[in-house]
C-alpha cells in the first residue's frame, strides 16, 4: 500500500515551530506543502524552480520566490552547490523526512555537521583560529 | 542527562492525497492551514485529536470563534473528520487516514474501512444530549 502511495514523515516538534512562526504567510505555508509533495527520497529537491512550481500549482511567482527565500533564511531549506551549475535543494530533515523514519536521525546529524562546516569556512579567513 | 530518542515522534502524510485535497483546491486561508498543521502536530496514536478548541486558539493566538470557523472549513473540505461522542457533547475530531496516518501500518486497512462509513453524508446538527 505504501509503495503505491508515497508518504512523508513530518515531525511534531518542528511543525509546531512552523505554526508559531509569524513570518509564515499563507503562501509560505502552501509553498512548504508543495515542497512536501515534490521532495524526493533523502529530502532532495531536484529539477525544479520557484518559477516552475508557481506555474504548476497556479501560484503567484513573487509569493513563491518570497517563500523560497524565507525557507532558506530559516534553514528549513538549503541550496546545495555541487559545482555543476545544476540547482539542487534539500529540505531540513528536522522538519520532515522522505524515506525510512529511523534514517532521519543520521540525516539530522549530517545536517548539523554541514552547517558547522559552512560556519567554519566563512570564518576561516576572518577570525583568529585557536 | 536528556533522554536519547532514536526517532522523534512523527506522522506520515500521504503525498498524493495531500496534493489532491489540500494543495490543488487552494481554498484554505492562513488560519485554516495553521490549524490543520496544528492538528497534525497534536494528533495522537491512531489519528485522533486530543485538543480542545480553546487550547487550539491559545496555541494559534486567534479567537475561539476563528478556530471554530476554520474547523468548520476543514470539516467541509474533508481533511478533518469528526464523530459523535459516546458520552457528552464534545465532538471527537480525527484526521483522515487517507491523508495522515499515525500508528501501525497494520491498522491502516481497517481504519480506512471504518472511515469510509464515516464519510457518508455528514450531520450538520449539534449532537443531542443523552
Amino acid at each position: 500500500m505504501l509503495a503505491e502511495n508515497p508518504t512523508l514523515c513530518v515531525f511534531f516538534e518542528t511543525i509546531g515551530q512552523v505554526i508559531q512562526d509569524a513570518e509564515f504567510k499563507r503562501s509560505t505555508l502552501r509553498f512548504l506543502l508543495i515542497l512536501f509533495v515534490e521532495v524526493e527520497p533523502g529530502n532532495f529537491l531536484t529539477g525544479w524552480s520557484a518559477h516552475g512550481l508557481s506555474r504548476k500549482y497556479a501560484m503567484d511567482y513573487a509569493s513563491a520566490l518570497d517563500a523560497l527565500k524565507l525557507l532558506i533564511r530559516k534553514d528549513w531549506l538549503r541550496q546545495l552547490d555541487n559545482g555543476t551549475g545544476v540547482q539542487r535543494y534539500r529540505l531540513s530533515p528536522y522538519l520532515c523526512w522522505r524515506g525510512r523514519p529511523w534514517k532521519a536521525r543520521i540525516a539530522q546529524k549530517n545536517w548539523d555537521a554541514e552547517a558547522a562546516l559552512a560556519r567554519l569556512s566563512t570564518s576561516w579567513d576572518n577570525e583568529p583560529q585557536t | 542527562m536528556p533522554k536519547r530518542v532514536r526517532v522523534q515522534p512523527y506522522v506520515q502524510i500521504f503525498l498524493t492525497a495531500l496534493e489532491q485535497l489540500v494543495i490543488i483546491p487552494d481554498r484554505l486561508t492562513r488560519t485554516e492551514l495553521r490549524l490543520w498543521l496544528l492538528l497534525i502536530a497534536h494528533c495522537v496514536w491512531g489519528g485522533g485529536i486530543d485538543l480542545s478548541q480553546r487550547e487550539m486558539s491559545d496555541i494559534l493566538g486567534v479567537t475561539e470563534a476563528k478556530v471554530s470557523l476554520a474547523m468548520r472549513t476543514l470539516l467541509d473540505e474533508r481533511i478533518v473528520l469528526r464523530q459523535r461522542p459516546e458520552r457528552g457533547r464534545t465532538w471527537q475530531y480525527h484526521l483522515p487516514t487517507a491523508l495522515v496516518h499515525h500508528g501501525p501500518l497494520a491498522q491502516l486497512g481497517w481504519r480506512q474501512a471504518q472511515e469510509a462509513a464515516l464519510l457518508s453524508p455528514m450531520p450538520t446538527s449539534q449532537p443531542q444530549n443523552v
